[in-house]
């Protein structure tokens, strides 16, 4: 029983911190920055007692509680180290962004502490009525955070979308728990692979409908192809700390879900497989496509936020059960985490009142005044766009290998064609970092938190590009 | 691993990979320019001394890798840490070693803004370039292979010409496009080889025919695109005219050898049956970049053009070499493949010589400096005639094995190749003669000052090994033939086995 509460004490410790800071906001004397510091301590904490249970084998010992609601794995954990690291990070770059952006109050934090509490929960539910209930968890603290600058007319445009369809994905997720309940008198996930392992999965419609809804409840979440329309304005609108947390910590989140939907038993993804290869290619395809167009920068990382749900995609599909390609989603998702926070890190300095700067232009001869974040920003875009030695090329490479050993190659093949593609919207910061002249002094408010945060995040690109191993 | 001999006591070669980069470390930290010009003249000529020692230890009987290292690096993908030297990259990595100091050299007073960055990127550039000769896994490999982009887009986008931009993408997406493919080639290998990526273990291996023909189109693209052989070679002259100096040297020198050296170490012996077949076309690819860079050669201005377009044309001759698969052709390429790293490299340097004083490539600002800088003409014109293959002179001996061997493979395909060294003439006497005399209105050059004692100091070990090699080649032959030997054998054996199971 002992261990039980080490592997629950990750989300204890985030609970309890979130509804402190939520009880701190009461006192108007405290500083921002101390919120800030309580929450990246709560988030240490957190992590620190995450990197404790390696004991766990890879065997996907189930050691369930509650009743087998919850389930912990390596693969959640890691997940969770990941999520984890994520709000940690956003805890410590906000400090700066709200130096010079005056929106800023005690709840941010605590409604941050909450969404990470949501989406350790969704790692470890293994049964639907609690993964909606994370799920909402989720949601209902990110679409705050969304509209936290209130006197932006673009962040109150981003929240209203984001809500509205975010109920409407809601609404599909518990039609899909109804049906799915309808159709067998349970919603755990081990029902359900008893069921489809032993009758397939069509041969029950109201179970296939209700996971197809709850599939596209999630791929609404990720940015899947038909579903991604929203993604581009929210992340425009949304304060760049709340931007990056939701590229990051939320994908990882879901992804980890639908890694557990989809790998119940085979054959819910077999059955699939090809729906799943048709979006993956459009996701692919759609993202490069909205990413060439866009001229603001923050607009082009939400499109290649799509992109790298393709190559999310991929890996889930061409997953052969094994431990080895659970491995491999999550090392992308760290790689992914780290290049994407990294950036986000420096915009939350760079950008500057009110994000005056967000256009590609307004990044003309950074290099020239500020090298080092310059070059930061390098590694990120060039491990986010795959090329060696960052540790997105490693993470790429993983994907391909695995779907090549399943047997997708198209998929594979695709999937370097569109890093390919990718360059083009990448390249363009960096000419325009590197080979423009300067017309501007990038003053910063002087907070030394986010550069920090953005030189940490370097050497962890570089590092799990040398030592994948650790993953 | 028995095609390794592992290195015992001091681990040198990788010594050499990762002490440019680590000398690169400390320039992120002291930024001043003077410093960082000393700094890096250091650690490369440190590298360039260290490299030498691999010569006495260095066993020309053997076609294994020697000085070989290995350490697992990824476990999980049975990813190694493995490098090792063979006599088809020795001469490579020597002349990537013993260049770099030169082309800091010929930077000194070309690049004055941003220096340390600019040395960073040199020598970063230093450790990816060493790495790709040696690497023996094909992961690290393909990540040197990439890793040398950055540096280089950089070296062109931050230092280079008017249109540098333009330049420095194409070159960045052309090379990049080239080696996608090369990707799913050592992903299709790593799986048919039993999940291993270490690259002996992939060669003289019965694939299927199919998969070779796609695995050396494969190679082809990649290495094809990096040599640059026509008509993949657009990237090439745009590159060279944007790039600084030091740029277009190892550009010129180092980087459009490892489509030959990919060439070498991957398409013939992984994919022999392949080879074999398509064969007369990259023969007769060869000869078109052969005639149409020395064409296009002739019609060139620019003086950086024009020698960028005539390495069409030597590269040419060198997968020539290759592909007529006798000793004598493969012998020719690699040493060609050195003696343009020289010749080319120390043209290059004459050219950033004459623009540092002019700021002008145009070969009519530049005319009739025979009578002002006398020291500098007799240089460039050594290395004009080393570059039109004149008797006495490095190339003479490579182009003529080279032809040698294309006889002996075939007399029409030798014979198509000759126009290529009579143009080679034609547009190099032209550039000398207008650089020397010019005409009748010359502009004034009577400004023009020499060559200073520095610039004198870089050319002249390329003027050394111009007449070494063009007098005393055999050294350096001697030193490659044990593996070509070796690879041939090793073709040859393979096709009569292919022939063999065929008759039954």
């Amino acid at each position: 029983m002992n261990c039980d509460i080490v592997f629950l004490l990750p989300l204890f410790i985030v609970t309890i911190g979130a509804i402190l800071l939520m009880l701190l906001s009461a006192f108007e004397s405290i500083r921002l920055e101390v919120a800030s510091a309580l929450s990246v301590g709560i988030f240490a904490l957190a992590f620190l007692v995450q990197l404790v249970p390696i004991g766990l084998t890879d065997v996907l010992p189930f050691v369930s509680i509650f009743n087998g609601m919850l389930a912990v794995s390596d693969f959640t954990r890691i997940a969770s180290m990941i999520i984890i690291a994520c709000g940690l990070f956003t805890a410590m770059s906000a400090i700066s962004y709200f130096r010079q952006n005056n929106f800023g109050s005690l709840e941010f934090f605590s409604l941050m502490t909450f969404a990470v509490s949501g989406m350790l929960l969704l790692t470890m539910a293994q049964e639907l009525i609690t993964v909606f209930i994370a799920l909402e968890t989720v949601s209902l603290s990110i679409y705050v955070l969304v509209g936290y600058n209130r006197r932006n007319v673009l962040s109150s445009e981003a929240v209203l979308k984001y809500l509205i369809l975010g109920a409407f994905a809601g609404g599909f997720f518990a039609m899909g728990i109804a049906l799915v309940y309808g159709a067998l008198g349970d919603t755990g996930f081990a029902a359900i692979a008893a069921s489809v392992s032993r009758d397939g999965l069509l041969h029950n419609p109201a179970l296939a409908g209700g996971l197809l809804f709850i599939l596209f409840a999630l791929f609404f979440k990720v940015t899947v192809f038909p579903f991604h329309s929203w993604v581009v304005d929210v992340y425009d609108g949304a304060p760049i700390p709340v931007t990056g947390f939701m590229a990051t910590a939320l994908k990882t989140a879901i992804i980890a879900v639908l890694a557990n939907v989809l790998l119940l038993a085979g054959d819910i993804r077999e059955s699939w497989l090809d729906m799943l290869f048709y979006l993956t290619v459009l996701t692919l395809f759609a993202g490069n496509l909205i990413a060439i167009g866009q001229n603001s920068l923050k607009r082009m990382l939400a499109a290649s936020g799509i992109v790298h749900t393709g190559y999310l995609l991929i890996a889930l599909i061409a997953v052969s059960g094994d431990q080895f390609s659970g491995s491999v989603i999550l090392y992308y998702l760290a790689a992914y985490a780290a290049s994407t926070l990294g950036i986000f890190a420096s915009l939350s300095y760079l950008s500057g009142t009110d994000e005056k700067r967000k256009e590609f232009n307004d990044f003309s001869g950074l290099a020239k005044v500020r090298p080092y974040s310059a070059a930061a920003i390098t590694i990120f875009l060039l491990s986010m766009a795959g090329i060696p030695p960052t540790a997105g090329f490693m993470g790429k490479l993983y994907i391909i290998v695995t779907a090549y050993q399943g047997g997708h190659v198209i998929l594979a093949v695709l999937g370097i064609v569109s890093s390919i593609l990718s360059m083009w919207y990448y390249l363009r910061l960096i000419i325009a970092m590197y080979f423009h002249e300067a017309d501007d002094l990038f003053e910063t408010s002087g907070s030394r938190s986010a550069p920090v945060c953005a030189f940490i995040l370097a050497i962890c690109v570089l590092a799990l590009s040398l030592y994948p191993v650790a993953i | 691993m028995d095609q390794l001999l592992l290195n015992q006591g001091f681990p040198l070669l990788s010594t050499l990979i990762f002490l440019p980069l680590a000398g690169s470390l400390l320039l992120f930290v002291v930024r001043d320019p003077h410093f960082a010009r000393y700094w890096t003249l250091a650690v490369t000529s440190i590298v360039a001394l260290l490299s030498l020692t691999l010569l006495p230890k260095f066993d020309r009987d053997t076609a294994a890798f020697q000085f070989a290292e290995h350490h697992p690096w990824i476990e999980s993908l049975n990813i190694t840490y493995v490098i090792g030297v063979d006599g088809i990259s020795i001469l490579l990595i020597l002349l990537t070693t013993l260049i770099m100091p030169f082309c800091v050299l010929a930077s000194w007073t070309y690049i004055k803004d941003r220096v340390p960055a600019f040395m960073i990127c040199m020598l970063i550039m230093e450790t990816a370039m060493i790495g790709v000769f040696v690497a023996l896994d094909f992961v690290l490999f393909y990540i040197l292979w990439e890793a040398m982009l950055i540096p280089m887009y950089f070296l062109i986008g931050i230092w280079g010409g008017p249109r540098k931009i333009y330049a420095s993408i194409k070159f960045f997406l052309y090379t990049l496009a080239g080696s996608i493919l090369l990707l799913v080639a050592i992903i299709w290998l790593y799986t048919a080889n039993g999940y291993s990526f270490f690259i002996p273990d992939m060669m003289w291996k019965d694939y299927p025919f199919t998969a070779q023909i796609l695995l050396f189109i494969a190679f082809f693209l990649a290495f094809a695109i990096k040599v640059p052989m026509f008509p993949f070679h657009t990237w090439l002259p745009a590159a060279h005219v944007e790039a600084p100096t030091a740029g277009s040297v190892i550009l010129a020198s180092i980087l459009l050898k490892m489509g030959t050296y990919g060439f070498l170490r991957f398409a013939l012996p992984i994919t022999p049956e392949a080879t074999t077949t398509l064969m007369p076309y990259v023969l007769w690819l060869s000869i078109a970049g052969i005639i149409y860079g020395g064409l296009t050669a002739l019609a060139q201005q620019d003086m950086k053009k024009l020698i960028a377009y005539s390495s069409v044309g030597h590269m040419g001759f060198v997968t020539l070499g290759i592909f007529v698969l006798n000793i004598d052709g493969i012998e020719g390429a690699i040493l060609q493949m050195i003696n343009h790293g020289i010749t080319t490299g120390a043209l290059f340097l004459c050219v950033g010589m004459i623009y540092e004083r002019t700021h002008s490539r145009e070969l009519s600002s530049a005319t009739g400096i025979g009578q002002y800088m006398p020291v500098f003409v007799t240089l460039i014109g050594i290395f004009s005639l080393s570059s039109l293959a004149f008797p006495g002179t490095n190339s003479f001996v490579g182009e003529f094995m080279i032809l040698a061997g294309a006889f002996r493979h075939d007399v029409p395909l030798a014979l198509a190749a000759i126009p290529g060294a009579v143009l080679a003439a034609a547009y190099m006497l032209r550039m000398l003669q207008k650089i020397i005399w010019g005409g009748t209105n010359n502009p004034d050059q009577s400004w023009l000052t020499d060559l200073n004692s520095r610039e004198i100091i870089t050319l002249a070990p390329f003027l050394f090994f111009v007449f070494w090699i063009g007098l005393g080649p055999q050294p350096f032959l001697a030193m490659m033939h044990s593996s070509v030997v070796n690879l041939l054998d090793q073709f040859h054996g393979y096709q009569q086995a292919i022939t063999a199971a065929g008759m039954y």
